[in-house]
């Protein structure tokens, strides 16, 4: 079941104890929630790869980001099927939620890691997510956590 | 001299089919020959689309003519194994038996299955739904084909089409030739879909599941062809099959395309859903009562396709989807209802409007009155007077005149765009309720709330991109008519909405095939790509990828509502609409609308034709050899594009099975099955060289069979990726390589990681990028490079050898120009080899 997460510490607490994360930007990011996943990112050190899914890794490397182009699907297949070292924890962010339903419900139910929805909507699927909140709550409390993984 | 080949068992007392002087035994080819020797027979002698002598020698020729799914087992077993399902469960609990609810997240269920099963049934029943509503659509109209004609009435194909019903013989071993032999052909489909349909409910295995989920998708292609014939052959549809070549670039007609093509003065009757012969039956009595300047016969979806095809001045009004647009503005005096792609609230829809209904199938009656046998008049009147909202009338000349004729007094003073002012968004507090329900995540709140303040353009600007589903509406407490407050921030654009399209012209010509097998054969053309599909919200989208396509040499091809949609992208370079920017042809530079969801079977038939002409290979019940063929050999690929339904699953299986990967962008994640490809695991990228029959590794081509992506340009780069073959030629695999890194650059400023996979030797890198990717390959593949010549010194394997050009063609991929296959049995015998057979009939020396 998801647990959600109501306050910025909570979100905060589950990306620091995380072994080895991976943060995959949605298509729908860009802009200035865009430099503050990329805050988040650095924030979190060696331990947090990001993966620019849709399109952007183009505005990522604009902004001096060298993220690779990933494909969704098949950062969800290599969870699934990969051996080796494979992050503990999935953050995803800038999602589009009929895409992200579908990603976190293949997660939970075949893949082992644990995953963490930083959306402006619940996902009953992941393992933690933030709640229904406006546009401009979302994007300080993205900015409240950027800065919390780094205090 | 008969020369009995060797796979042969006893001695020729049993019947054999010979071509020139070689014979196999008729039982040794197929699994059970009883009821079908003359079928096996002529599949193999047959001169046109049988076995050539040297091919009948050279492999174990195995048959499957009405096959079960479980006879095509050796490939789709291959396929599956090498893109195994990745499941996307809508939910972890089963219900499916009287033992449930069960929970099989963690455990399994009372019955003994487990969530991987579950979802693999789910995805079976999917195909079988998908598949049943195109059998249903072919039997209707092949039923009132029989009615009319009669079983002997000959089908003709056109002088143009050399192979007739090329789905249907893959399966059935025999070309459709006439209503029988379609009936035939459907028959079998329903047989099978009944077989399928009992299997997802007792089947326990996941890889029989989904072989038998393809089993659905080939027979709702079978069908799709079957559907297809008989609206040519009996009902007048359009098509190339007839035309000389000079006339196809502007064949067919245009159609208009947009509510600003109407007169909106004018009675309009609009088709929704499958009620073709309503559709034609409204035409021809059109025609005959002269009334065709008056009454404006509309479509949307299939509809808006199948009767453009019939009669020029149809007007398409887009999508079935989003036929909610149309109704809420008022548009159709009278809508005419059949099955399939119709929303279930039509009717209450209508009402709103008071626009009248007439229900056409009994698969979809709403509830309404069942008229069929009342006098027309009675039921004219009672929909004129609102007496009633709606009747089922089950006679389709009747319902047509029926239609036409309310239309005409309906339309009398009858207001247009009669919709609400932004004063209609005064009560909304910005609960948000409407953007979690928006499917397309729409910030629709934002909007109304912007309406509030009396802005309208944050309304207009969703008008580009909802699907017009209402569910937005449905959850508001305020009850805001939020659909209406978006179609009235729109009506300027959609009274300006008025493109000129192609309604679509069924199969390809020969003389298209002929004209381009050869660069495409080569590969100087990238690839062929079907777009097909629903369409999402945004019309632009599919446009803008065919665009793309054309410009980058790609063959496009196109069927199902996304037709429509491309009518409204606008090419700045030619500075017109798609359709007047590009020839109507199956050639570079050009592209070609089949028509409607039925002719999905036109796309695969182009792909299915090419390994024929191309290679040669036998048609008649041999579907593995071409799916073997197509999946290492042709470039072909497809992508779907807008909201998963049963049909765009079932034709996804179909298409996948037959080898041609698949694209699902951007409402994919919904179709909660796909088959992906493990680029990392070198065991699963296999192929065998034909010839030696050696076992070689091979670059992972294509990665994926049907894949979800999020955007267009995804959607463009990732089936640039999918058309890579192990066995492409030199020129094919360099403009491959070149347009898959054109798209990824452009795109998302990157390279492509995975290139270094795909090159084989430095004369296939593209001229412009060679240097750089020389480079790359050195510096960070640590491939030993010679940069300043642009030359490979030695190519570095997966498994870390440094290997000479010649090693590495030995030791990595398929040798260039060489047979390959993925069956076993379609290695060339030792025998054949070895020259020991028979000389074959100079005739078939091509082999
Ligand atoms: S659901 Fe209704 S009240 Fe709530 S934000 Fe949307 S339009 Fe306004
Ligand atoms: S009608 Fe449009 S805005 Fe409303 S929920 Fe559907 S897609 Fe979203």
């Amino acid at each position: 079941m998801v647990t959600v997460i109501v306050d910025v510490e909570g979100a905060v607490r589950v990306l620091r104890d995380a072994k080895k994360l991976l943060i995959l930007v949605g298509s729908r990011l860009d802009g200035d929630i865009l430099s503050t996943v990329v805050k988040l990112a650095e924030g979190l050190g060696a331990k947090a790869g990001i993966a620019a899914t849709g399109n952007t890794a183009a505005p990522l490397r604009e902004m001096g980001i060298d993220a690779g182009k990933e494909w969704t699907a098949e950062v969800v297949s290599r969870m699934l099927h990969s051996e080796g070292d494979k992050p503990d924890l999935l953050v995803f962010v800038g999602f589009y939620s009929f895409v992200l339903s579908g990603v976190l419900s293949t997660l939970k139910h075949f893949a082992s890691c644990k995953t963490l929805a930083l959306e402006r909507r619940r996902f009953e699927n992941a393992d933690f997510s933030l709640s229904e909140m406006s546009k401009e709550a979302w994007r300080d409390a993205l900015m409240r956590i950027a800065e919390g993984v780094i205090r | 001299m008969t020369f009995l080949l060797p796979n042969s068992r006893n001695d020729l007392d049993t019947p054999v089919a010979t071509v020139g002087k070689t014979s196999v035994r008729i039982c040794d080819v197929v699994r059970d020959v009883r009821g079908i020797e003359s079928i096996v027979k002529r599949a193999i002698e047959d001169p046109d689309f049988g076995w050539p002598e040297r091919r009948l020698q050279q492999v174990e020729c195995h048959l499957h003519i009405f096959p079960s799914a479980k006879e095509l087992e050796d490939w789709d077993g291959f396929l599956l194994g090498r893109y195994p399902p990745v499941y996307s469960p809508k939910s972890s609990r089963c219900n499916d038996c009287m033992l449930g609810v069960c929970d099989l997240s963690r455990e399994r269920g009372a019955c003994g299955i487990d969530l991987k099963t579950k979802c693999a049934r789910d995805s079976l029943l999917d195909a079988c739904k998908g598949a049943s509503q195109m059998i249903s659509h072919a039997r209707a109209l092949l039923n009132e084909a029989l009615k009319r004609f009669g079983r002997d009435k000959r089908i003709s194909h056109g002088k143009n089409v050399r192979y007739p019903s090329i789905n249907t013989m893959l399966f059935t071993g025999t070309p459709i030739y006439t209503l029988g032999d379609a009936d035939d052909a459907l028959r079998y489909a329903e047989e099978q879909l009944v077989e399928l349909l009992a299997a997802a409910s007792q089947e326990s295995n996941v890889i029989d599941l989904e072989s038998k989920a393809f089993h659905a998708g080939s027979m709702y292609l079978l069908a799709g062809e079957v559907a297809e014939l008989v609206k040519e052959a009996c009902f007048g549809l359009c098509s190339a099959a007839d035309r000389e070549l000079v006339e196809l670039p502007n064949f067919p007609h245009f159609i208009e395309r947009g509510i600003g093509a109407l007169d909106l003065e004018k009675p309009v009757v609009l088709f929704v859903g499958n009620s073709f012969l309503v559709g034609i039956a409204a035409v021809d009595f059109v025609r005959a009562s002269g009334l065709e300047d008056e009454v404006q016969i509309c479509g949307v979806g299939q509809m808006g396709l199948d009767l453009g095809r019939y009669y020029e001045k149809t007007k398409n009004l887009g999508g079935a989807l989003k036929v909610l647009r149309v109704l809420r503005a008022g548009i159709p005096d009278v809508i005419v209802v059949g099955e399939q792609c119709v929303p279930a609230n039509i009717l209450e829809e209508a009402k709103k409007t008071r626009t009248a209904v007439v229900a056409v199938s009994q698969n979809m009656s709403m509830g309404l009155k069942d008229r069929t046998d009342a006098a027309l008049s009675e039921i004219a009147n009672a929909l004129i007077s609102g007496e009633e909202a709606g009747v089922l009338i089950l006679n389709p000349k009747k319902a047509a005149e029926v239609a036409v004729k309310v239309a005409r007094e309906l339309s009398r003073g009858r207001k247009k765009f009669e919709l609400p002012g932004l004063e209609a968004a005064e009560k909304c507090d910005g609960c948000g309720a409407c953007d979690d329900a928006c499917p397309n995540d729409l910030e629709v709140s934002a909007a109304v709330l912007a309406a509030k303040e009396g802005r309208a353009n944050e309304l207009s600007e969703i008008y580009d991109d909802c699907l017009f589903c209402a569910k937005c509406e449905s959850v508001c407490i305020a009850r805001i008519p939020i659909v209406s407050l978006v179609l009235k921030a729109a009506v300027d654009k959609m009274r300006a909405e008025r493109f000129k399209m192609r309604p679509g012209r069924g199969t390809p010509s020969h003389l298209e095939y002929r004209d381009v097998a050869y660069a495409f054969g080569f590969g100087t053309v990238s690839g062929m790509v079907a777009i097909i599909g629903c369409g999402a919200g945004n019309e632009q989208d599919v446009g803008y990828m065919v665009n793309e396509l054309v410009d980058m040499n790609f063959l496009v091809l196109t069927a199902g509502c996304v037709a429509a949609d491309i009518a409204s992208f606008y090419n700045e370079v030619e500075k017109k609409h798609l359709y007047e920017a590009w020839a109507a042809l199956l050639q570079i530079r050009g592209f070609l609308n089949c028509g409607s969801c039925s002719a999905f079977s036109h796309v695969a038939r182009a792909f299915i034709k090419y390994n024929h002409l191309i290679a040669r290979l036998p048609l008649l019940g041999n579907f593995e050899e071409h799916a073997d063929y197509t999946l290492g050999k042709m470039p072909m690929g497809v992508i779907i594009w807008g909201p998963a339904s049963p049909q765009l699953y079932a034709a996804a299986a179909g298409f996948a099975r037959l080898g041609a990967p698949v694209v699902l962008g951007p409402h994919g994640w919904k179709f909660q099955r796909f088959l992906l490809g493990n680029v990392e695991d070198r065991s699963k990228w296999w192929a065998y060289d034909g010839f030696t029959g050696r076992k070689v590794e091979v670059d992972p081509a294509p990665p994926h069979l049907i894949i979800p992506v999020e955007t267009k340009e995804e959607a463009l780069t990732m089936i640039t990726r999918l058309v890579f073959r192990v066995n492409d030629f030199r020129d094919g695999r360099m403009s491959k390589m070149d347009s898959y890194w054109s798209f990824y650059e452009r795109f998302f400023n990157s390279i492509p990681e995975d290139f270094h996979l795909y090159v084989r030797a430095d004369a296939e890198l593209p001229w412009t990028r060679k240097h750089k990717m020389i480079r790359i390959l050195g510096e960070k593949y640590g491939w030993d490079v010679d940069k300043r010549r642009g030359l490979i010194i030695r190519a570095k394997h997966r498994d870390g050898r440094l290997l000479t050009p010649e090693e590495y063609a030995r030791d990595y991929g398929i040798r260039v120009g060489q047979y390959s296959t993925f069956l076993e049995r379609l290695i060339i015998r030792e025998a054949a080899r070895r020259g020991e057979l028979a000389d074959a009939d100079k005739k078939d020396e091509e082999w």
